[in-house]
């Protein structure tokens, strides 16, 4: 499949990056294109810490033209203040977290958020963990 | 919810359609997206340049919905020839054809309306083959 190969162009080029991670950044965004479909290429876990939402968070935005260094990310990052976006481009990057993490975000809650901590913070709370005995290649 | 807010609103409806109806298809999402994105940005679209930003609203709304719900894209795999598998989703509009089953009511002349076809007032009976 072409994911797969995808994946093993990914790792062999991001070695060191996928290193630091605390997870492998999903292959899906090694591809130059803002957008990818939902298939998610790690593995299920029970629950998440905010650590984990957060590196996970930072890997998706990415993907998109940044006008800062991703390292300089943080909960208090705001997406059109700090980061440059206008309010189509951080939609873009909601409906991308939406991908990555299988959440939906709450039309009230999508027009006021304004701060990748927002994010993470509503991610948390409305994250269901995936069954277990589903297959997450299969889901 | 201000206009804004609505057309934003809109706007992620559109994006998470595209995921929807063209799963697993790079490209085509790609394409739809930014097209999407780019109608979005313009003050005027010169497609229909006479519609409100509300009615470009509603249109964008119509077209999420008819992307959830009518489009299926099938993938031909393995070397059988013509035949495909279709992406049938759990949003996809399924017919079940009761309307063309049913009888329908008296015309205006008193006979009975057709249920279909140039036959005329004979019911159809549904076959269904398999195979």
């Amino acid at each position: 499949m072409h994911y797969k190969m995808l994946r093993l162009a990914y790792s062999m080029r991001n070695v060191t990056k996928v290193a630091r991670a605390v997870r492998p950044v999903p292959a899906a965004r090694m591809q130059p294109v803002r957008f990818m479909n939902g298939v998610k290429f790690y593995s299920s876990t029970s629950s998440l810490t905010k650590e984990d939402v957060l590196a996970r968070s930072i890997s998706v935005l990415n993907s998109f033209e940044l006008k800062v260094p991703s390292s300089s990310i943080g909960m208090e990052t705001e997406f059109i203040k700090d980061l440059g976006m206008d309010s189509l481009d951080y939609n873009d990057v909601l409906v991308a977290l939406e991908e990555e993490f299988d959440v939906v975000f709450d039309d009230n809650v999508a027009n006021e958020i304004k701060s990748v901590g927002e994010c993470v913070d509503y991610i948390l709370k409305n994250y269901t963990p995936a069954e277990e005995s589903l297959d997450p290649e299969i889901r | 919810m201000s206009l804004a807010k609505q057309a934003l609103s809109a706007y992620r409806g559109a994006l998470r359609a595209t995921s929807i109806a063209f799963n697993n298809d790079v490209a085509m999402l790609q394409a739809a997206r930014t097209q999407i994105k780019t109608k979005m940005a313009l003050e005027v679209d010169p497609d229909m340049p006479d519609k409100s930003v509300e009615e470009r609203i509603k249109h964008l709304n119509d077209v999420s919905l008819f992307l959830r719900r009518n489009i299926v894209q099938g993938r031909k795999e393995g070397d059988e020839e013509n035949k495909y598998f279709l992406n049938i989703h759990e949003d996809t509009e399924l017919g079940d054809n009761d309307d063309i089953k049913k009888k329908k009511g008296k015309n205006s002349f008193g006979g009975e309306m057709a249920s279909g076809g140039c036959c005329g007032g004979g019911e159809i009976k549904m076959n269904e083959r398999r195979g």
